[in-house]
């Protein structure tokens, strides 16, 4: 690598990164508490996790991200293969199959696959410059993301499904689609959705889901539907949050984290967490960091040598955002319960490798922008 | 598949700063990035938006509820007040009992339990079979949403089981003994006291726990349900305190922070003397006995003594009798019968929620009201033949000859009586009864007394009408019937107009007899004054109430409201509250009259008078009035079916106490409600001697 772009490196948001990991270290030391077999067991493992995401980010930016566009149908291929293994050698956790055991470790492939389509499908519709103005040029991308979406549907995991789905508009948008198309596909989706939800129980209409992914879907609407499972984890995680108050109750003295009222604190409701442990303040400051990330990253994306590394960008900012959006919108009852964790916060080494992964990407293309002439 | 060569060098896809001709692409990239920031600010406000009007703007009603998430509050209950005579003899109290309990709080995991449960079933099912490991479990799984309460698995423990357990308690983790209090009712020297009149507690009912709304009853608290206990309810409960645990979602305790102690219940300080009770407890009992041996029917009875200058009651009995005990916990199918459902049913105070008719313990009245009104005096004399003279000729119980006042009242006499009466006129004998508080409730601060009868024009005016209108209706509908009946009969139209004929003549009958009814049974009639002035008719009074006016008479007037508590203690003896004695009215009855009238009841306690056998030993001078009044009830025997009823006040000279007294079916006052008088007159006044042999006083006159 050329030592000298190291100059360009974007300080304020490897600073939010930080900051964000330090913040989740922190939160998930009081969280964690009484789930491990130490206080610490969580905390230890995921700074582990970390240390590996960064270590793996770091030399990432020995690369060319160009470098990755060779492989992609490799890459793609790959992924398709890592997706099916859990059919093969899968974990049934709670009548899911997400997980693999490598040695000691599981991991969860569905959470590396939203990168590697991002990864791939950047390097697709880089190709495709231009030619993204019918419906019949939009086709294949879409059928592109369909293969992998529908392997991850099949865990089934809804959550990853519609990250994917986000990634694809994101990035499909980024790179020149006609919006008029994409606008009303997306508007004609939603459409769908809702309304063969409200057939479904209007009259009974039969749709390919789990009875208990339709009801997490529209719960959040009315937690008292279902007031002993989803329902229960929404009423709490909004206790939790409405009874934090400016400054919250302070770290380790959320009751209704400490006392377990409030089910998978350490993982996707550690907003909750933060929320009643550290306050509106708490929040802001979380969310604050979210923002800078999101807009240095757009920025990277405005300066990227060329579209292949905006798409990349965008891509990854998609995820986060959309991550961002559905994890905190399920914690305080305005998004379904989709089992999307918060990025670099909630407890997971699956999700915080993939993430620092992005982050990753992220400086590759920011420490290869474009030279800027003015 | 498709291999794309990919360039490795910067120049791959397009450098959109390298391509002019690509300036307008870029332009439209950026504005797509300015829509992403648009984006991203709208997601990013909304969640902050949310999330403000989650903690700012519902925040408290999240905050009380993430309390109550986890703060559960485990009542200790309070120490009910004693109830104590009045000198300090305890009557009702709370005594400690133990109960083991199995807490949440120090059993970690199923395995532990279930051990715990397998010896603690051990232990107690030895004197109880009832209690096996898996009665234990049910109880813990009744208790499945209230895991931060600890789980009553025995209460009442015996003092070995109580051993065992503290033996074995490093055994037994989770297993709490605890004391708690159970209301307990001792007897004094034997005798079960005052039932009916301390009453008891039992278990809250639904019912109740929603009436009580604001006094914050728990599910299972003890209230008091009957009597004192009824009535002082809110002095005697004292406040229940708490103990503040923190719970997690499980409702299993985590820790315990707070306690508040409990505040024990106030102290019934009574009238009632428990030396003077048990005397008349003892000797209605005796009676009863007695009285029994004659004719079995004599079941129930009761007694009332009261202060004449303050209103105080110092004894109140009424049998069949009431233990208080007997409703603590369950009451089983024989107790219960006992006290509601047999004849008669013996959970009636028969003081103050029975009526009876008064007999001739109401003639001290008629002669006030004779008196009184100017057309007697005590002197003049009357000529008793055996039968009034005007009609109907009530006869009197014996042929007396000439009689006055005290010669009357001494030997009982319904001629002379009657004659008081006729002149005296019935408004001016209710005038009089209703001074002396008869046929009103007495006001006495104990549930469901009952009011009685006084029969007057007014009285007879109400009932006369609609006893009257009722038959009207009753026999307009009867032929109503049967004319329809005779209609459908009927086969030709001239049988018909037949009987619609006949059918109004009957109609007019049936009104003429209406009217002629309205003429009469509105309209007090003469022999009813005359039954009245000898205490029978209508006439219904409690024994309190006769008690109340024999009170009133003894101090010259002046009629108190009766009382049971003398003060409201706290728990530090401290006097909370004092009750004064409250004066309800003075009689309209002149010192002169009621001087003559208690000369004329000393008469009965003189010889030939119908007491003469009851006090004749005493060192001072009794008062006082036999009574013999007819029951009343179906298929009673009228030769010797009637209650003995008996009033009486002492000393004459200087009134300290009155009584009276009633023993259903005791056929004469004397002898049965007369020797309870007796028995706790001697209690009172010192004059038992201590192996008193029999309760009957030697020399016996029949009444």
């Amino acid at each position: 690598m050329d030592l000298k772009r190291i100059k360009n490196i974007d300080v304020t948001l490897l600073v939010s990164v930080f900051l964000l990991l330090t913040f989740s270290l922190i939160i998930l030391s009081s969280a964690s508490s009484n789930v491990g077999r130490e206080p610490l067991d969580f905390v230890r493992k995921q700074a582990t996790w970390m240390l590996i995401g960064i270590t793996l980010a770091g030399s990432f930016l020995f690369v060319q991200y160009q470098t990755m566009a060779r492989f992609s149908w490799y890459i793609y291929a790959a992924n398709l293969l890592l997706l099916m293994t859990v059919f093969f050698i899968g974990i049934n956790v709670n009548g899911a199959v997400r997980w693999v055991n490598i040695g000691a470790f599981q991991f969860q492939p569905s959470e590396f696959s939203k990168l590697i389509m991002i990864v791939t499908f950047a390097d697709f519709l880089a190709r495709r410059q231009g030619q993204l103005n019918t419906l019949k040029e939009l086709l294949p991308c879409f059928a592109y993301v369909a293969v992998p979406m529908l392997l991850i549907l099949k865990q089934p995991d809804l959550g990853t499904s519609l990250v994917l789905i986000a990634i694809m508009i994101g990035m499909m948008y980024a790179a020149g689609a006609n919006k008029r198309i994409l606008t009303s596909l997306i508007t004609g989706g939603l459409v769908v959705i809702v309304f063969s939800l409200y057939a479904h129980f209007q009259w009974g209409l039969p749709l390919p889901l789990q009875e208990y992914q339709i009801n997490r879907l529209i719960i959040f609407i009315n937690p008292d539907l279902d007031p002993v499972r989803t329902g229960y984890h929404i009423r709490q995680s909004l206790i939790a949050i409405g009874s934090g108050g400016l400054f919250g109750k302070g770290l380790f003295n959320g009751t209704q984290a400490q006392l377990n009222f409030l089910p998978e604190h350490h993982t996707d409701f550690i907003f909750s967490v933060v929320g009643e442990e550290l306050g509106f303040a708490g929040v802001f400051g979380l969310l604050l960091l979210f923002f800078i990330l999101i807009v240095r990253g757009l920025r990277i994306a405005r300066d990227a040598r060329d579209i292949y590394g905006s798409l990349l960008v965008i891509g990854i900012l998609s995820m986060f955002l959309f991550h961002i959006m559905i994890n905190v919108g399920m914690t305080i009852g305005i998004m379904p319960v989709t089992g999307i964790p918060l990025p670099f916060v909630s407890y997971g080494g699956s999700a915080m490798i993939t993430n620092m992964a992005c982050i990753g990407i992220l400086l590759n293309v920011n420490l290869r922008r474009r030279t800027i002439l003015f | 598949m498709k291999f794309a060569p990919s360039p490795l060098n910067d120049d791959y896809g397009h450098d959109l700063s390298a391509d002019p001709v690509v300036t307008n692409k870029r332009k439209e990239f950026e504005h797509t990035l300015r829509i992403f920031i648009l984006i991203a600010i709208t997601v990013f406000s909304l969640l902050l938006l949310r999330v403000f009007y989650l903690q700012f703007i519902a925040g408290a009603e999240y905050q009380a509820t993430s309390e109550e998430n986890r703060v559960k509050l485990l009542p200790i209950p309070a120490m009910r007040g004693d109830i104590v005579d009045q000198n300090g003899v305890v009557m009702a109290t709370s005594v400690p009992v133990y109960s083991v309990y199995l807490t949440h709080l120090d059993i970690k995991d199923k395995n532990t339990q279930n051990e715990v449960i397998e010896k603690l079933a051990q232990i107690l099912g030895a004197n109880d079979p009832k209690i096996t490991p898996d009665y234990i479990r049910g109880q813990i799984k009744t208790m499945q949403t209230r895991m931060y309460e600890p789980v009553l698995i025995k209460t009442k423990l015996t003092e070995s089981e109580v051993a065992l357990i503290e033996e074995r308690r490093a055994e037994l983790p989770g297993i709490v003994v605890e004391k708690g209090p159970l209301r307990y009712y001792p007897p004094y020297e034997g005798t079960q006291m005052a039932g009916h009149l301390l009453g008891y507690v039992r278990e809250i009912s639904a019912d109740e726990l929603k009436r009580n709304n604001d006094e914050n009853y728990r599910l299972g608290e003890m209230i008091g349900k009957f009597g004192l206990e009824k009535a002082y309810e809110k002095y005697l409960r004292g406040q229940d305190g708490y103990q503040q645990v923190e719970v997690n979602y499980l409702n299993r305790p985590i820790q315990q922070f707070y306690s508040q102690v409990p505040e024990p219940g106030n102290r019934l300080v009574m009238t009632i003397d428990v030396k003077v009770q048990k005397a008349m407890e003892d000797a209605m009992d005796e009676v009863l006995k007695r009285v029994q041996a004659e004719n079995p029917k004599a079941q129930a009875g009761s007694g009332v003594l009261i202060n004449v200058r303050t209103g105080a009651i110092l004894a109140m009995v009424s049998r069949p009798g009431l233990n208080p005990n007997d409703f603590i916990g369950k009451l089983d199918q024989t107790t219960a019968d006992y006290y509601f459902r047999s004849s008669p049913p013996a959970h009636i105070n028969r003081a103050i929620q029975a009526t009876y008719p008064p007999g001739s313990t109401f003639k001290p009245i008629t002669a006030m009201a004779a008196l009184d009104s100017g057309r007697l005096t005590p002197d003049e004399y009357m000529t008793c033949t055996g039968a009034y003279w005007e009609k109907p000729y009530i006869r009197c119980w014996s042929v007396h000859g000439p009689v006055n006042l005290n010669s009357a009242m001494a030997g009982s006499c319904n001629v002379y009586m009657q004659e008081a009466g006729r002149r005296a006129g019935i408004d001016n004998i209710s005038r009089v009864a209703r001074d002396f508080g008869l046929g009103q409730e007495t006001g006495v601060l104990l549930p469901g007394e009952e009011q009685g009868l006084l029969p007057g024009k007014d009285w007879k005016r109400a009932w006369g009408s609609s006893y009257a209108s009722n038959r009207y209706k009753a026999r307009l509908l009867e032929l109503q019937k049967r004319t329809e009946e005779q209609l459908q009969a009927a086969a030709t139209e001239e049988e018909k107009q037949k009987i619609r004929k006949k059918d109004a003549q009957l109609r007019r009958v049936i009104e003429q007899d209406y009217n002629n009814d309205m003429t009469y049974w509105p309209y007090w009639q003469a022999f009813e004054t005359y039954n009245t002035s000898i205490g029978q008719g209508r006439n219904q009074f409690t024994v309190l109430q006769l008690a109340n006016y024999m009170a009133t008479l003894a101090n010259g007037g002046n009629r108190y409201q009766p009382y049971l508590v003398d003060r409201i203690e706290s728990q530090d003896q401290k006097v909370i509250q004092k009750f004064a004695p409250t004066l309800i009215n003075k009689v309209s009855v002149s010192p002169e009259t009621m001087a003559a009238v208690r000369r004329s009841m000393l008469a009965v306690t003189e010889p030939r008078g119908t007491a003469h056998f009851l006090f004749s030993d005493f060192p001072f001078k009794v008062a006082a009035k036999t009574g013999t009044a007819e029951t009343g009830q179906v298929g009673d025997d009228k030769e010797r079916d009637y209650q003995g009823v008996f009033v009486a006040f002492a000393p004459y000279d200087n009134p300290e106490v009155a009584f009276a007294g009633i023993v259903e079916y005791g056929r004469h006052g004397g002898t049965s409600a007369g020797l309870v008088a007796r028995s706790v007159f001697e209690q009172y006044f010192g004059l038992k001697s201590s192996n008193h042999a029999s309760i009957m006083p030697a020399g016996r006159v029949e009444e």
